[in-house]
């Protein structure tokens, strides 16, 4: 509700409303029941629209909690304009309810406790408001006013539990000590959090951006990797891809890997028909939902061909094999591609994507020519790779001036980099492959001791020799650029896991896989852009290198048992998104849930008017009338039934002298004069008017005078 | 109704579970309330809730109510008080009345006492285990197999109808300076007839807070109240006999001398007491002549107690002595001798009535009496019969149905003594009660039942 103030304002009005008016309403347990089952079913709506979220955190359920005191507003309200107080315990249990009920069916008595949610809702409340105004790990940045006015708070609601009848020079005291316990154990606490809890990082989530990746390089202590499905991908011709690439990235910068952006570094001129939106180029729109990467790709076969289906958002980056070519059914605007190759969605339209993609298996893909830049490595990184290339037997060339990321933009027209042959890479890539897959040296790992954030690489090499795909991936990278070959990091899937359907392979969260792309087999060539010199490796060819160990994926996540419960929801989700975006199905469904919410709502407003109750206590007037009511009636009854003995209370002489069926009276009786709710809703004078209609048509039943007495 | 003596092994463990369950329920729950249930119920949450560092300063809220409850806890811990208790109890009181009481109250301590309640520790009342294996709760059949099988509302029941008293509320909050002295004001219900015992005064000491207490005990004597059994409201009584007479003079009164106005002179006839003599007519007429005064006559009834267990239960003998005082306490205000009957280890006959005792005394009897396992209706027989001939009426109360009762009927009935029974029992009468001419009482709807059959 952060920002929601005309929504607070109205449920606040509504919640204090019962102060201003007497309507009030005689819920019984299952009217409350009710309230409490539509405040459920709202708050598990919201959770699981929350849940398909990707890369969730604890902020996001910051906007779900925030609105619980929404979410429990027909509890609330319930509670509110109930003629008596608090809700009953059973509301809260389907099986206490059962129990109560057969309790009351068997005769046995029934103890029903009542709870009165204003704590609990005010309780939520700081909660929500805690979760938005800072971190404990940052405790400088804390907004001030959140812990003063949970002091003030949490003492006034102490203070009323209390009544108010406390020793106040006492309570001050206990509540100044807690105070300060507070600040001592909130210091310990971020103490012992930076002392035991380094950190604890989640990945297998998709790469949202085409700028940039984070890696887990030296900062996490186990990685997780997700079970959830993100993709499914439906191969239809040609040989099944291995790796699907998500995004691609040149420049490494501590435990990120960015893409160097081309129209500020290297300006290229864009094709005519494409448009720039900053790294970006648009592709060419071949009909409707589909498009193509140059005028040629319009009316031809492809080799290979497959469907890629998911839910997706504005912007995400579309798993495609390197030298996709067509994009059909592709649910946005426009869709673009980077000088790395990286495909993004953008003006998406609809929640989940079933798109075609053509590739081709050779050809030129639609990533541009590496530059200088895809040979930089962090100069703190030079000694240590050189020193593990130099241990695998290779000869490292000269470093010259251009490889470190400070010298690289002045490389222009000074030095030229040195061409790597085929062969040459293919001795380099060998040499590093079978160094990382012997398992005596290098091991797969989730579970990291990397601890040096400026070298991560160098300690990986050097002394942990343990990773997951991010380091072999990032080592491969920089031991292949301290070789001068030009290469990329690569992030995106393995295609591994096949599914149920004929051609279906599952992508989840732990096939997400981190990779390199290498140009072999080109030359270093000097190009004037604008006033720069540039040199671009021209004539060679992308390759993927994975020099991941093979066992990798052995290294399974264990999936738990509703695992197969989750897969088919999010399928089901997903179809369920792409039905709705046929056309004109929305519409139709959001008319018929309109009609049925109007008909609940119409249902619940006629059930309130029809039971609705003037809370209003007898005036004197009032009482006294009402008891002249049952004067005059005892007066009636005592010459019918005789004289009520000396001693027996109305209430008995009421209940032995009428004919059955007049308990209500009994009970108005006992309301009017003890002030104790029936509950029946009855008016007096209505039920003594039955009564005495019943005791004359009793009257006239021979021998049934007086059924009650049996003596 | 069948009676096990010796549990299963399985109820001896349900037992002892409940039984040390129960021990720890209430020492916990005397000591903590609830604003301390509510803030551990609220810090588990927003540990639950704002566990998340990165985004979320909610542990500070956690940590306050943490800090909140230490603070309290401690507090309570280090509160000391050293109180002597002197109570000013009444003689008796009834089961079901409250029972009001004076309380003088000292601090023996060196040190002021603030906020300090007074409380008593009340009765245990959890059940023994023959009670647990034997008695089951009304309705326990119609339960599923689950609650039979762990037998917790049993449980639940035995402890609700347990305990010989409960106590109603605490003191006033009282501030003692060493030395001091004040009176403050408990009160109590009792819930059992017989001897209420008063052992363990407390004092609680909660925290500023109020999140937790201190009980403390206090120095007080052993003190104990008889408490009278509950008594109904009866309708008219018509008991109906024979002569309904008994001479006011006779063996039963323990006051001499002739209690009726003056009617007449007549002769002497033997037998005729030499006080009635009239001295001067008998000079003047030469023959003894007796004064003859209007008899006082008054009924005498007897009141039989059944007091066995013999397929019955302790309710329905706590509800029959309930009946039984009720004929007492009625029959206090009628001009009538009450001979209360039954037997217990041996023949027990207890009268009141027209002066020889007051019905106070009846009530006292009956808060003693206990039951039998053993149904001795052949000696309660023989005991009834010894004073059928005295007796204008006779009601009989009893605490179940069986042949053994139908058969102390028929003997009571061949005797000529004009009966009134009262059974008490469970559900519907019993066709055979019916014929015997039984009232019966379903012993949760004994008032009702009492006015209406």
């Amino acid at each position: 509700m952060h920002g929601q103030a005309v929504a607070g304002l109205i449920a606040a009005i509504l919640v204090e409303g019962r102060h201003w008016t007497s309507l009030r309403w005689d819920f019984t347990d299952k009217g409350f029941a009710r309230s409490w089952q539509l405040s459920v079913i709202i708050l598990i709506v919201s959770a699981l629209v929350l849940l398909q979220e990707e890369d969730l955190r604890a902020i996001d359920f910051l906007d779900l909690l925030s609105w619980l005191p929404f979410m429990m507003l027909p509890l609330i309200l319930a509670q509110q304009y109930f003629r008596g107080a608090g809700i009953p315990m059973v509301t809260f249990s389907f099986i206490a309810r059962r129990k109560a009920a057969a309790d009351r069916k068997a005769g046995r008595p029934v103890v029903t406790n009542s709870i009165h949610l204003g704590y609990p809702v005010f309780f939520l409340i700081m909660v929500a408001a805690g979760m938005g105004v800072g971190s404990l790990k940052a405790t400088q940045d804390i907004e001030p006013r959140y812990p003063v006015g949970v002091m003030i708070l949490v003492g006034w609601a102490i203070y009323s539990i209390g009544g108010g009848k406390v020793r106040p020079r006492a309570w001050g005291t206990a509540y100044l000590v807690s105070i300060a316990m507070t600040v001592g154990m909130s210091w310990g606490l971020v103490k012992a959090y930076d002392y035991f809890v380094k950190s604890y990082a989640g990945t297998g989530g998709r790469s949202s951006s085409a700028q940039q990746t984070q890696t887990s390089l030296g900062q996490v202590e186990e990685l997780q990797l997700s079970p959830k499905i993100q993709w499914r991908y439906f191969h239809e011709k040609g040989p099944v891809p291995g790796l699907l690439k998500l995004g691609s990235y040149n420049e490494p910068l501590g435990d990120i890997w960015q893409a160097r952006t081309r129209i500020l570094e290297v300006k290229e001129q864009i094709p005519e028909g494409r448009k720039s939106l900053g790294d970006f180029e648009t592709l060419l729109p071949d009909g409707e939902e589909v498009f193509v990467f140059q005028e040629g790709d319009r009316d031809r076969d492809y080799e290979v061909a497959g469907r890629i289906q998911g839910l997706i958002d504005d912007d995400d980056l579309i798993p495609h094999a390197s030298k996709a070519r067509r994009f059909e059914g592709i649910p946005s605007l426009t869709v673009a591609v980077n000088s790395m190759g990286s495909v993004k969605m953008i003006g998406v339209s609809r929640g989940a994507m079933d798109a075609r993609i053509h590739f081709d298996s050779e050809g030129e893909p639609m990533q541009l020519d590496p530059s200088d830049l895809d040979l930089t490595y962090p100069r703190d990184e030079a000694k240590g790779l050189e020193e593990f290339l130099a241990g695998i037997g290779l000869s490292v060339p000269e470093a010259g001036r251009h490889p470190t990321r400070a010298l690289s933009r002045k490389v222009g027209g000074e030095e030229r980099p040195r061409d790597v042959s085929l062969e040459r890479f293919r001795e380099v890539e060998a040499k590093i492959a079978l160094t990382f897959s012997d398992l005596k040296e290098f091991e797969y790992s989730l579970l990291l001791a990397g601890t040096d954030r400026n070298k991560p690489i160098t300690e990986f090499l050097t002394q942990d020799k343990r990773g997951h795909c991010e380091y072999f991936a990032g080592a491969t990278a920089m031991l292949l650029r301290r070789m001068g070959v030009p290469c990329r990091y690569v992030t995106g899937y393995a295609v591994q896991e096949q599914g149920a359907d004929e051609g279906e392979w599952i992508l989840r969260g732990q096939h997400a896989h981190a990779w390199v792309e290498a140009y072999v087999g080109g030359t270093w060539v000097n190009e004037r852009n604008g006033d720069l010199d540039v040199w671009r490796c021209r004539g060679g060819e992308w390759i993927n290198v994975d020099l991941t160990p093979a066992d990798w994926s052995a290294n399974g996540v264990p999936r738990p048992w509703y695992q197969g419960l989750s897969d088919w929801f999010q399928g089901f989700r997903t179809r369920l998104d792409l039905w709705l975006d046929q056309p004109g199905v929305f519409d139709k469904v959001l008319n018929v849930l309109a009609v049925i919410g109007g008909l609940f709502l119409t249902f619940v407003v006629y059930r309130l008017v029809r039971t609705r109750r003037r809370d209003i206590p007898d005036t004197w007037e009032e009482s006294v009338r009402k008891a002249g009511l049952l004067k005059d009636f005892e007066k009636w009854l005592a010459k019918r039934a005789g004289q009520r003995p000396r001693s027996m209370p109305m209430g008995t002489w009421l209940r032995r002298s009428l004919p059955l069926g007049c308990d209500d009276l009994v009970k108005q009786y006992e309301s009017a004069t003890f002030r104790e709710e029936d509950g029946s809703g009855a008016n007096l004078e209505d039920e003594i008017k039955a009564a005495k209609t019943l005791w004359k048509d009793h009257e006239k039943t021979p021998g049934t005078k007086d059924a009650r007495r049996v003596d | 109704m069948g009676v096990r003596r010796n549990g299963k092994f399985i109820e001896r463990w349900l037992y002892r579970n409940y039984y040390q369950g129960s021990a720890v329920s209430n020492f916990v729950r005397q000591r903590v309330m609830p604003g301390a249930w509510l803030l551990m119920l609220g810090g588990s949450a927003s540990v639950f809730l704002g566990a998340n560092f990165d985004e979320s300063i909610t542990a500070i809220l956690t940590l306050l109510m943490l800090a909140l409850l230490c603070s309290g806890f401690i507090w309570a811990c280090l509160r000391r008080s050293k109180l002597s208790i002197i109570r000013d109890l009444p003689r008796t009181g009834a089961v079901g009345e409250v029972l009001k009481y004076g309380v003088s109250v000292r601090n023996d301590g060196k040190w002021t006492v603030r906020e300090a309640y007074l409380c008593e520790a009340g009765s245990d009342p959890r059940p023994t285990l023959w009670e647990f294996c034997n008695l089951k709760e009304p309705g326990e059949d119609d339960r599923n197999f689950f609650d039979r099988a762990f037998r917790f509302y049993r449980w639940k029941w035995l402890v609700d109808r347990g305990g010989a008293w409960i106590r109603l509320g605490r003191s006033k909050p009282l501030e003692l300076a060493p030395g001091e002295e004040k009176k403050t004001y408990l009160a109590v219900k009792p819930l059992r007839r017989g001897m209420m015992k008063f052992s363990d005064l407390r004092a609680e000491l909660p925290d500023p807070l109020g999140f937790f207490q201190r009980r403390r005990p206090t120095l007080n004597e052993n003190e104990e109240v008889l408490v009278i059994p509950k008594r109904y409201h009866l309708p008219n009584l018509e008991l109906g006999g024979r002569s309904e007479v008994k001479s006011g003079a006779d063996t039963s009164s323990t006051v001499k001398g002739e209690g009726g106005e003056f009617m007449g002179l007549r002769e002497y006839r033997e037998g005729d007491s030499l006080r009635k003599i009239h001295w001067k007519a008998w000079a003047r007429t030469g023959q003894p002549i007796v004064k003859e005064f209007e008899e006082l006559r008054f009924p005498r009834y007897g009141l039989v107690l059944d007091t066995s267990l013999k397929e019955t239960g302790p309710d329905m003998l706590e509800e029959a002595i309930s009946v039984a005082a009720s004929f007492v306490s009625t029959m206090e205000k009628e001009s009538c001798l009450l001979d209360l009957m039954f037997v217990h280890e041996e023949p027990q006959v207890y009268t009141a009535g027209r002066g020889v005792a007051r019905t106070d005394h009846l009530m006292e009897v009956l808060a003693r009496v206990e039951g039998s396992d053993e149904g001795e209706y052949e000696t309660l027989g023989r005991l009834v019969s010894r004073y059928a001939g005295e007796l204008t009426a006779c009601v009989v109360v009893l605490s179940g149905w069986c042949s053994d009762r139908k058969d102390l009927l028929d003997r009571l009935r061949s005797s000529g003594l004009a009966l009134t029974v009262y059974a008490v029992g469970v559900g519907e009468v019993p066709e055979e009660a019916l014929l015997a001419g039984v009232k019966w009482l379903r012993w949760n709807l004994v008032e009702e039942d009492l006015m209406t059959r």
